[in-house]
């Protein structure tokens, strides 16, 4: 599995999407590029921690090897043409990384880590380390963190940068957060923050200035469509982003369709007050269907819990690391109770979510598969999900490495393939089969279920 | 209710229980509060009958007048009180030395007082005023006592029925039948007083029960418990949105109960106590009428009240930790905090719970010991309230499940969570015997696994301090001891423990322990294998063994003991068995 390099910018346009919305910041996280230490220092850090933590590295030579000659690419400079057979010669990693050293400083590249550096470096490892790599900053990482575990700090927005000379648009803002509550609305664009001229400014470098610690002020310029710009002072802090939305719900047979928009923290959590504010509301709730045909999953420990909150004593698979193999399995009884659960997915989506329905399906829940909707494009999801990555701190600097350090195995340890059609059981319902006419899909569900 | 055996256990005790004061009259002076550990309301509803555990005297509170008075109890070291509901006397039973005492609802002094053959826990007299239940947690029984004529009979009437479980709350039901729960884990027996035999048992999902209520109207019974899970982590986030430590009450129908067939873990009602940012530690008493309940938190210094079944819980700050509700009258209710001595005198109005008057003199801590117990049990040392140390190690002891604590330095490798009875004894600490103070690990485990949160040490309450008070407590908590047969078959098993090299690890000279870590081919699912042997004292008390909890009993342990050089022989089990339950 490996990033191209259009799916890396997607990937990280993505991400800077969300992670505006709540990141906590250093002291002085202003520098997206922080690190102190050379270059070749974050090139040794970041290959011993791939050898240390990847469930499946490449050899110490292969990735040195693609370093040097990425850096030298992007320099337009030529490596040194022994550079292979002097690097399988090096007897130990001081030598080989002092060749690093030798054949950085040859290049003209040595020093600290430029963007371009860091960029040329985290090509070439993607290119080298299975499942791809990034190299994120600490407050990315952070933040990352942060939008999993969900109790995170920011003004709660989405950005993008449309164009050069006119700012960032707001494409998102999260109706509970700071920003909603001074009057920034979406489609409003950012032209400065703390008065700074931000308009010709790189998304990278925006994002930064609007992190900040719980309780911290920014002030941002803004311009809203036919209005002249005016200042708003906002304040971060935590704002709460919902992992799962209640989509529908039918009073007659005390049921809910909740979709679960990615495995978080808080999902359970969520999921619980959904049915606690129907049941307040006067509805008798009785089942919940799960709609995880969009869900994500980025973190095994959170994938873990959501499926002990809904499964009663459910084999769920193993996983495997550095660590060795682990079952993973779900404790006595689900956080609903007596409310029965029903899950609709899309086999394909992850192999996460494949093993989250299947585990469901082993342990008698009523399981719908149905293909995705048109408007979602998931192929690259797919891709990039047959594993779970994981951001390392990476010695001695201010980046984290994000590496796939877990994978997927089934009950029987073997791994989890992305073939989901030839792995959907006779357990598992098709939805489009069952279907009348113009029902819906929770129409359907509910018919079959005989509720 | 949480304090009863741990308290008991503590000689000097004595030393500071004064009888202060006998048939005080209503209004004649402050009430006195002096660790009140149970609380029972007459059968007119009128009156509350607080039992204090170090005072011979009952305090009387009337909940219209907040009037009081004092009676005498005529009994040291009281650990829980009824009101017969068909004669209107108490009943109350106490540790030192273990007896029933019967006595007027009026006057105080005993009418009659018959000794017990183990050391009581809780009692519950049935609906009907004929039977009393008495809970022996370390004795793992139960005690059932025929009344005659409403009265306490003559010579030796208790009954006993072992349990498999330790029990220690018990509730009357209908047709002289009694509910017992388990101290520490997930069990729950159905008593029939007639046949004197366990009709029922069941199991609900979690542990920690710390009350037991019936709803006349509803026909259902209202059981407060925790539900600890080991597939969260002990970090910040998996606290912060409460998957860690569940806090709840569960609602099963009475019909269920006495059902052996019923599986009331599939048909219960659950409801989960306290949300994010505000997690509701350690719910305890509880009380319910006509779809209504009202739950003491111990852990959180709060009430929660739901004022129809399927109403949002709302919250109810108190100054001091509640343990023990009832409800006296038709819009009173009535609670006791064990630790603040205090009684809260709390009125239902308009669908909402407000307090009336908090009596009860102020107390003062004035002892490391002290301040170290009300840590134990606070759950304001761990983030957002949602737990107490008494949540997992309840009580001081174990429920015996797993938790995933980082205790070895990584997530992911849940282990058992051992008792603190007699812990000061028994170091280094840590299943991977990393830690050489005990002092050192709480500090840990405030930090790491409670996540106390940073506002509260901003204040100048620092983990060290805390740290070092509940040391002192703990210092203090040891198993109590029941008496053992002292037979061949004990001094057989002690010379085949001693003789199979079980000593080599579990040293008697150090409680059973060693200060090394040993392998002894078990390797837990990380792969390490050099494990800290746990103190076999109090090894009876535990339902489960090994870090990963993998034998259930003492015998499958010794039979399948992975580091044992010989086969045992059934006899020579039996044996062994005996010997380390006296340990």
């Amino acid at each position: 599995m490996h990033f191209t390099a259009k799916a890396i910018f997607f990937y990280f346009l993505m991400n800077v999407n969300i992670l505006s919305a709540c990141l906590v910041q250093e002291s002085d996280s202003s520098k997206e590029i922080p690190s102190a230490k050379p270059v070749n220092t974050l090139i040794r850090s970041v290959i011993e921690t791939v050898l240390k933590e990847h469930i499946d590295p490449p050899t110490r030579q292969q990735m040195v090897l693609e370093v040097i000659r990425g850096i030298s690419q992007s320099r337009g400079t030529p490596a040194s043409p022994d550079l292979a057979s002097t690097i399988s010669d090096a007897t130990d990693k001081d030598q080989m990384y002092g060749l690093v050293a030798a054949e950085l400083a040859r290049l003209g590249a040595d020093g600290e880590p430029s963007r371009s550096n860091l960029e040329a470096i985290e090509t070439a490892l993607d290119k080298t380390v299975r499942g791809g790599l990034e190299i994120i900053s600490r407050s990315n990482a952070m933040a990352t963190e942060q939008i999993a575990a969900n109790p995170y700090v920011g003004i709660g927005v989405q950005v993008s940068s449309p164009a050069k000379g006119k700012g960032q648009l707001f494409t998102g803002v999260f109706d509970n957060g700071p920003a909603a509550e001074v009057g920034i609305h979406a489609n409003d664009y950012l032209e400065a923050v703390d008065g700074t001229s931000t308009i010709d400014s790189p998304l990278e470098e925006v994002i930064p200035l609007l992190r900040g610690m719980a309780g911290t002020t920014v002030v941002l310029t803004i311009r809203t469509a036919g209005q002249p710009p005016r200042d708003l002072n906002v304040i971060r802090r935590v704002v709460p982003i919902k992992s799962v939305v209640l989509l529908e719900k039918n009073d007659d047979k005390g049921a809910l369709l909740i979709q679960v928009d990615r495995v978080a923290a808080s999902s359970l959590n969520e999921i619980q007050k959904v049915v606690a504010e129907s049941e307040g509301a006067g509805l008798d709730v009785r089942t919940i269907v799960l709609d995880l045909r969009r869900t994500s999953v980025d973190n095994l420990h959170y994938l873990h819990l959501f499926a002990d909150g809904i499964l009663d004593e459910a084999n769920i698979g193993r996983v495997q690391s550095r660590a060795g193999v682990r079952k993973l399995k779900t404790e006595d009884g689900t956080i609903l109770g007596k409310v029965a659960i029903a899950v609709l997915y899309t086999p394909g989506l992850s192999d996460a979510i494949d093993m989250l329905a299947h585990a469901s399906s082993d342990a008698g829940l009523p399981v719908y598969f149905m293909s995705h909707k048109s408007d979602i494009n998931h192929s690259r999801t797919i891709e990039n999900l047959t594993a779970i990555r994981e951001s390392i701190p990476v010695p001695g600097t201010d980046y984290f490495v994000g590496i796939t350090i877990h994978r997927l195995l089934d009950k029987n340890g073997t791994i989890v393939t992305p073939e989901p059609s030839e792995r959907l059981n006779t357990n598992l319902k098709n939805l489009l089969a069952l279907k009348k006419n113009n029902e819906s899909d929770f129409g359907t569900i509910l018919r079959d279920l005989d509720l | 209710m949480f304090f009863i055996y741990r308290l008991l256990s503590l000689p000097q005790l004595f030393c500071i229980m004064v009888l202060v004061a006998c048939n005080r009259n209503l209004r004649a002076e402050q009430p006195i509060f002096n660790r009140p550990v149970a609380i029972a309301v007459s059968a007119d509803g009128t009156l509350a009958f607080v039992g204090n555990h170090n005072e011979r005297f009952i305090t009387v509170v009337d909940p219209n007048s907040n009037a009081t008075k004092h009676i005498n109890g005529d009994c040291i070291a009281l650990v829980d009180l009824v009101v017969n509901p068909a004669s209107n006397r108490l009943l109350a039973i106490a540790k030192y030395p273990p007896q029933i005492v019967e006595f007027s609802a009026n006057e105080g002094s005993a009418a009659k007082t018959i000794g017990l053959p183990g050391i009581p826990t809780k009692l519950a007299i049935s609906l009907d005023g004929g039977s009393v239940c008495i809970t022996m947690t370390w004795k793992h029984s139960v005690c059932l006592i025929k009344l005659v004529d409403t009265k306490l009979p003559q010579g030796f009437p208790c009954k006993m029925i072992s349990l498999e479980f330790q029990p220690k709350e018990v509730l009357p039901l209908a047709n002289e039948m009694f509910l017992v729960a388990d101290a520490f884990g997930d069990q729950l027996a159905i008593i029939d007083a007639n046949s004197a035999k366990v009709i029922a048992t069941h199991k609900i999902l979690g542990h920690h029960i710390g009350g037991l209520a019936r709803d006349d109207s509803m026909q259902s019974i209202a059981i407060t418990h925790q539900k600890l899970s080991s597939v969260a982590q002990t970090n910040q986030d998996d606290i912060h949105w409460g998957t860690l430590m569940q806090n709840l009450v569960s609602v099963v129908p009475e019909s269920d109960l006495i059902d052996s067939a019923a599986l009331i873990s599939k048909t219960a009602l659950r409801f989960a106590l306290g949300d994010v940012g505000n997690g509701a530690a350690d719910p305890s008493g509880v009380v319910a009428w006509d779809g209504r309940l009202a739950i003491a938190l111990a852990g959180s210094n709060q009430i929660a009240f739901r004022d129809n079944p399927r109403g949002r819980f709302q919250y109810l700050k108190l100054d001091q930790s509640p343990t023990r509700i009832v409800r006296s009258g038709s819009s009173r209710l009535v609670s006791v905090s064990t630790l603040g001595d205090k009684a809260t005198i709390l009125e239902t109005a308009g669908g909402h719970l407000q307090v009336l008057e908090e009596i009860g003199q102020t107390k003062t801590i004035d002892s490391a010991e002290a301040r170290g117990e009300a840590a134990f049990f606070s759950g304001s040392h761990s983030h957002d309230n949602w737990m107490s140390c008494s949540s997992c190690h309840v009580d001081g002891h174990s429920p015996d499940l797993l938790a995933d604590t980082k205790g070895d330095g990584r997530f992911g490798n849940p282990k058992r969570i051992p008792s603190l009875l007699n812990v000061s004894e028994t170091g280094p600490w840590t299943w991977h015997g990393g830690e050489s103070s005990l002092e050192g690990q709480i500090k840990k485990s405030l930090l790491s696994t409670m996540h106390r949160d940073q506002s509260l040490r901003a204040k100048g309450d620092d983990d060290a301090s805390i740290a070092k008070d509940i040391t002192a407590f703990l210092l203090k908590q040891k198993i109590p001891m029941e008496e053992n047969a002292d037979s061949w078959k004990f001094q057989r098993g002690q010379l085949l423990f001693e003789g199979r090299g079980c000593v080599r690890c579990h040293n008697p000279a150090t409680h059973y322990t060693s200060r090394e870590t040993f392998d002894v081919g078990v390797v837990d699912e990380l792969g390490q294998s050099q494990f800290n042997p746990p103190s076999l004292n109090g090894i009876s008390h535990r339902k489960a063994f090994f870090h990963d909890g993998r034998y259930r009993t003492i015998g499958d342990l010794l039979k399948s003991h992975p580091d044992a050089k010989l086969s045992w022989s059934m006899d020579e089990v039996s044996d062994v068995v005996l010997f380390l339950k006296s340990l």
